[in-house]
């Protein structure tokens, strides 16, 4: 714009605290950090640390999109942002956000991407270029035409890109563009972003969760702890490697790199060359075991596992019960219908008692649907679903809510009561006298005790969650149904989840979810169910179906760590997906590994 | 009106769609009602009031209840059996929501005048059902029953929509859509204008 | 938490073809006219509605709503065919239900054509009731004929271009139009979400309840989408300026003034003239049911 703009940074954020309405601390907290052309700052933190608020104020929004105090500077390329009037901030930054349906305005791409623009009261000359130009940089200017609705997920996010690029601003920033994309979703939408940054023509504040695609274009990362205060700055891998223990501390997910180093350094292994992203993980293991000819995908039955999983899912059926025992849940030939479309084709599967099943798929695939009429939610034909035997369709909502405890993925749904006691007391047999006893154990091993009298929706986004699966187990149902239950949770919240159902699955409750998260399915799960257009494309252990190509078919592809496996072609790994077996092998094939193997607990 | 903030013209137009929402539902059961007892149609008009309450209560703002009306009645045209004549209606409606506060200037939001204006708007409408289903023979009981069910409907919507309300605050949404007048901490400025009130004597949030 | 569009279908935003659409591909003739002019056209029929106390001026209002729909708009066949038999059909049902609530004393006199359990429907209480139900069947017939021709993000810009409405109004307008199927499909999980924590049974008291109790999680997520959204526009420059480029234009032509200028001196015609057919059509009638009646 100026020639002031030019030569200033994009965006200079000068020990910048915000304080929401009604909030004890600031959040961020003091934050200091700057974003030219050609850089890609990645902002990390947990939860709640002020990454989006953080985001707004860096996207020029803040004094007029929330309540909240701003203290400290926000420069756009010079210009104090917050004396930007009203939509003046545009010129120089955009803004992407997590959900593409909340941020389109319009009802065809063309008209989506013109929005800003006209909002500038640019003439239609000038919009109509900028409207071509932004549509090619990601790749939608075959589909001009089309209603947004009508593109994929991760088709509608890389239409919100072309709408920020459209308002010529050199600045972007993205909180969380890919959490709601299914894997082949976000790849696009780092295809698209790659080359601005590579081009030198913008600059990219960018909160992301999926650091393996972020890494692909970050040039330095800034981590905040807990409170809001930067906590580590600098390029990736000096932060991400070499400060790795205080970002875990504080809560923030790490690559997967990173996180097998840290693991391998539990065991004693030290590994020199920092590895980041699952490729140099593989690299750095496969320099370490030049074609070693026995490696297993899983261990064997009764070998132990150098580990903190002691129990082994796939092949261990819970104490007490033989593999051979009947399923617990059987679905056969399930149709389901809905709106003149067919949701799900025939769709057959068995899950086996204490199993931790996982249902993935792209977007559309029809995972909820199946678990919905899994959970008996939507009531399935008669003779398709059998619960231990017995027909779901012929089974009472009361009878049905004790057999099966189905948790939605937003929790807010799910609540019906003012206080967060009362939420639980909700279905449970009035009378009983031990009930105040067994609701006071649920809220104490959910953490909710204190929160007990509180409105639901005013718990953490954490807290929601654990109540939401606390209620579905109040009546201590024999499976349990979760729909995306970590998304959107920071790395903490999302280990607490999975330490919750690990826990439930040690006291036999079987659990079958769906995810979009790969690499949690490969590290958790014992099997998976892969559906696409309504069609199961295979099932069966989380070996067997990542050994086949139903991921690559179905357009999701491996998990990260098995991508990069199988992208290094190293024989002597081939077939590993978790990052326990990967550090096994690494930890194995080092001399000092076995002696501290013990150690672990 | 002109200087509301991009946010509560979007939560107006969020409340006027759920409650579109709900009216579609119901549009298919009054048209079903209106036919076989076409004077206890008026028991469904109600519903037509829930949204603007809603939003008047949750936001306290003079034209919050008419755009959240007008909002409402856009929305659910195309899904309405009379199609632009869902939003003229709405549009009226909206002018019945705003009339009890604007006579009182705007500074009272409690529970009572919501329940007045209601009962007032009941006249009002249930007027217009009369001047619509009456003709020369009419009987008591048809003219009973068609003030009944017209005029006391959007008072016990309004009751509704006001629990509805509560409900929501109590949850915590909605918060800061207020012009902050009880607000704790004194604020300084007007946070939802987009631009700084022009040639309003009455400066809110300054308490 | 993450809201994508979950449990409906897919997220499609119904609307009919815009005036340029229908200029450029003839469409038939009711599309090409500016919504406007469609509105201030049957606006004073409609208000007229309300006004008249007679059998003709509905009868020719119903008549002349059909033909313009039948000869103007793009409804399928079996559509124009369901409104052509359908709206006398509504109207005799509605004569019915209305008539019976007839004063005894005012009608008693004239015959009795049926009795429905515990009501007698007599001739003039018949009459009045007909004469009231075709006046609501006009009324929803004139709206169908604006309506079912009319796009309703054409009808919204129209507003702010021609009748100059804030275009800040308009266009959340034309954005909240995106958060129907959404809300729709929210509303559909909560009832599913509901049913599963046992909300339910049967009785209106219940479901009202079910009502109630999913109103607030719906009003809860539409709020905070619409804070979403918001935000997002303001992020685009919503609000920049007093106006914005406009690449959509609803034009105002000659022959929309023509159209709606004709229609309104039709209906002054209509409404002047009409109401003295009224016992000519009544006698008829009444001799129709009673002749019936009798043999
Ligand atoms: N509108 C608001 N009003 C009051 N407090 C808010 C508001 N929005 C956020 N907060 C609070 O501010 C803090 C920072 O929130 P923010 O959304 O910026 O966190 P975040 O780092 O983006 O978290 P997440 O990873 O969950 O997205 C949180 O404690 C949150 O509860
Ligand atoms: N009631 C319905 N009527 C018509 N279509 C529906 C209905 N419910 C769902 N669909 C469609 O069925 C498909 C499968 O939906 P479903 O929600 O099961 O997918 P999913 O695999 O859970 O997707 P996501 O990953 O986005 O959560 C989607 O295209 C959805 O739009
Ligand atoms: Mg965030
Ligand atoms: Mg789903």
């Amino acid at each position: 714009m100026t020639k002031r703009a030019d030569a200033a940074p994009l965006l200079q954020l000068d020990r910048l605290r915000i304080t929401h309405e009604g909030a004890r601390r600031a959040t961020p907290d003091g934050v200091s950090l700057t974003v030219d052309r050609g850089e890609a700052v990645l902002l990390l933190g947990p939860s709640g640390c002020g990454k989006s608020t953080l985001a707004l104020a860096a996207a020029g929004l803040l004094p007029r999109a929330l309540d909240a105090a701003v203290e400290g500077r926000v420069l756009l390329g010079g210009l104090d942002a917050t004396t930007l009037p009203a939509g003046h901030a545009a010129a120089h930054v955009a803004m992407v956000f997590q959900d593409p349906d909340a941020q389109l305005v319009t009802s065809t791409v063309d008209d989506e991407v013109a929005f800003g623009p006209e909002n500038l009261c640019l003439d239609e000359a000038e919009i109509e270029r900028r409207v071509t130009e932004a549509l090619t940089a990601v790749g939608l200017a075959h589909r001009r035409r089309d209603a947004p609705e009508v593109l994929s997920g991760g088709g509608r996010q890389r239409l919100a890109i072309a709408a920020a690029l459209a308002l010529g601003s050199p600045l972007l920033v993205l909180d969380e563009p890919t959490a709601n994309l299914d894997p082949a979703g976000a790849r696009g939408v780092y295809d698209a972003l790659a080359p601005l940054i590579a081009g030198g023509t913008h600059g990219v504040l960018l909160i992301e969760h999926n650091l393996d695609e972020a890494l692909r274009i970050a040039t330095r990362v800034v981590a905040l702890d807990d409170s809001g205060r930067i906590i580590a700055d600098g390029p990736p891998r000096e932060v991400l490697a070499g400060r790795a223990a205080e970002l875990a501390a504080a809560g923030v997910w790490l690559p997967i790199g990173v996180t097998a180093s840290r693991m391998l350094a539990a065991e004693g292994v030290t590994v020199t060359d920092a590895p980041l992203t699952a490729a140099e993980l593989v690299a750095s293991l496969g320099g370490g075991l030049p074609g070693r000819p026995h490696a297993q995908p899983h261990p064997l039955p009764g070998e132990p596992t150098p580990n903190s999983h002691p129990e082994e899912p796939t092949k261990q059926a819970p104490r007490g019960e033989h593999p051979a025992t009947l399923p617990l849940l059987a679905v056969a030939s399930l149709t389901v219908r809905a709106g003149g479309r067919t949701l799900l084709d025939d769709v057959s599967l068995t899950v086996r008692p204490g199993a931790f099943t996982a249902v993935v798929g792209p977007n559309g695939a029809g995972k909820s649907t199946l678990l919905h009429a899994l959970g008996g939610v939507v009531r399935p034909p008669k003779g398709t679903v059998f619960l231990g035997g017995v027909d779901v369709a012929k089974l009472s909502p009361r009878r049905l809510r004790r057999r099966v405890g189905v948790v939605f993925q937003n929790p807010e749904h799910q609540f019906l009561r003012q206080r967060v006691r009362d939420e639980l007391e909700l279905g449970v047999d009035a009378g009983d006298d031990t009930v105040a006893a067994r609701i006071d154990d649920l809220l104490s091993r959910f953490g909710l005790l204190e929160q007990g009298a509180w409105h639901p929706y005013l718990l953490s986004g954490g807290g929601k969650r654990r109540l939401s699966v606390g209620t579905a187990l109040v009546e201590g149902p024999q499976l349990l149904v979760l729909d995306e239950p970590t998304y959107g949770q920071d790395r903490a919240r999302a280990d607490e989840l999975l330490d919750l159902l690990e826990a439930l699955r040690r006291d036999g409750t079987t659990v079958v979810m769906a995810t979009h998260d790969l690499q949690l399915v490969a590290e958790h799960a014992s099997d998976v169910v892969v559906l696409a257009d309504g069609r199961v494309e295979a099932a069966g252990t989380v070996g067997e179906v990542f050994a086949g190509d139903a991921l690559d078919r179905v357009g999701l592809g491996l998990p990260p760590l098995a991508r990069a496996v199988r992208a290094a072609d190293a024989p002597g790994l081939r077939g590993l997906t978790r990052l326990r077996d990967a550090v096994r092998f690494a930890s194995l094939s080092r001399p000092c590994a076995s002696d501290n193997a013990g150690a672990a607990p | 009106m002109q200087h509301v903030s991009t946010r509560v013209l979007m939560s107006c137009a969020a409340i006027g769609v759920a409650g579109a929402v709900i009216f579609t539902v119901n549009a298919w059961l009054g048209g079903t009602l209106s036919n076989l007892l076409p004077l206890a149609y008026g028991l469904t008009i109600g519903l037509y009031f829930i949204p603007g309450v809603v939003a008047q209560r949750l936001i306290q703002r003079p034209g919050a209840g008419l755009l959240t009306a007008a909002f409402a009645g856009l929305i659910a045209s195309p899904f309405q059996p009379i199609f632009f004549g869902a939003f003229l209606i709405s549009l009226l409606i909206g002018v019945l929501h705003e009339l009890p506060f604007l006579i009182a200037r705007y500074r009272v939001w409690r529970p009572w005048l919501f329940a007045v204006g209601s009962l007032a708007a009941g006249l009002v409408t249930s007027g217009a059902a009369f001047q619509l289903l009456s003709n020369n023979t009419l009987g008591t009981a048809g003219v009973v029953l068609a003030f009944v069910s017209f005029g006391v409907s959007p008072f016990i919507c309004t009751m509704l929509a006001l629990w509805l309300a509560t409900a929501l605050a109590r949850a915590g949404v909605g918060r800061g859509l207020r012009p902050d007048r009880a607000s704790v901490t004194p604020a300084p400025r007007e946070p939802l204008l987009t631009e700084p009130p022009r040639a309003e004597p009455v400066a809110h949030g300054t308490e | 938490m993450r809201e994508r569009q979950r449990g409906s279908g897919p997220v499609t935003v119904i609307d009919r073809p815009t005036l340029t659409t229908a200029r450029a591909t003839r469409l038939p003739w009711l599309h090409r006219v500016h919504p406007l002019a469609k509105l201030v056209a049957t606006l004073p029929l409609i208000v007229a509605m309300f006004l008249v106390r007679d059998l003709a001026t509905p009868l020719v209002a119903i008549a002349a709503s059909l033909a313009l729909i039948v000869t103007g708009s793009s409804l399928s066949l079996r559509s124009k065919l369901g409104v052509v038999i359908g709206a006398p059909l509504v109207a005799l049902v509605l004569s019915i239900t209305l008539g019976v609530w007839a004063d005894r004393d005012a009608v008693g006199s004239t015959p009795l054509l049926a009795q429905l359990g515990p009501w007698p429907l007599h001739l003039a209480g018949w009459l009045d009731g007909l004469e009231t139900g075709l006046r609501m069947v006009a009324i929803v017939l004139l709206a169908l004929l604006a309506g079912s021709t009319t796009s309703a993000g054409d009808f919204v810009r129209s507003l702010v271009q021609q009748l100059r409405v804030p275009y800040r109004f308009g266009y959340a307008a034309l954005a909240a139009f995106r958060f129907v199927p959404r809300f729709r499909g929210e509303l559909e999980t909560i009832r599913r979400a509901h049913r599963v924590r046992g909300i339910g049974g049967r009785g209106p008291v219940a479901w009202l309840r079910a009502q109630l109790s999913t109103a607030v999680p719906l009003l809860a997520a539409a709020l905070r989408h619409a804070d979403r959204v918001a935000i997002a526009m303001e992020a685009r420059a919503f609000g920049y300026s007093e106006h914005r480029t406009e690449r959509h234009r609803v034009p105002l032509a000659a022959a929309d003034w023509m159209f709606a200028a004709v229609s309104v001196l039709v209906t002054v015609a209509v409404v002047a003239v009409a109401p003295s057919w009224h016992d000519g059509v009544a006698a008829w009638l009444a001799g129709l049911v009673t002749g019936n009646g009798r043999s």
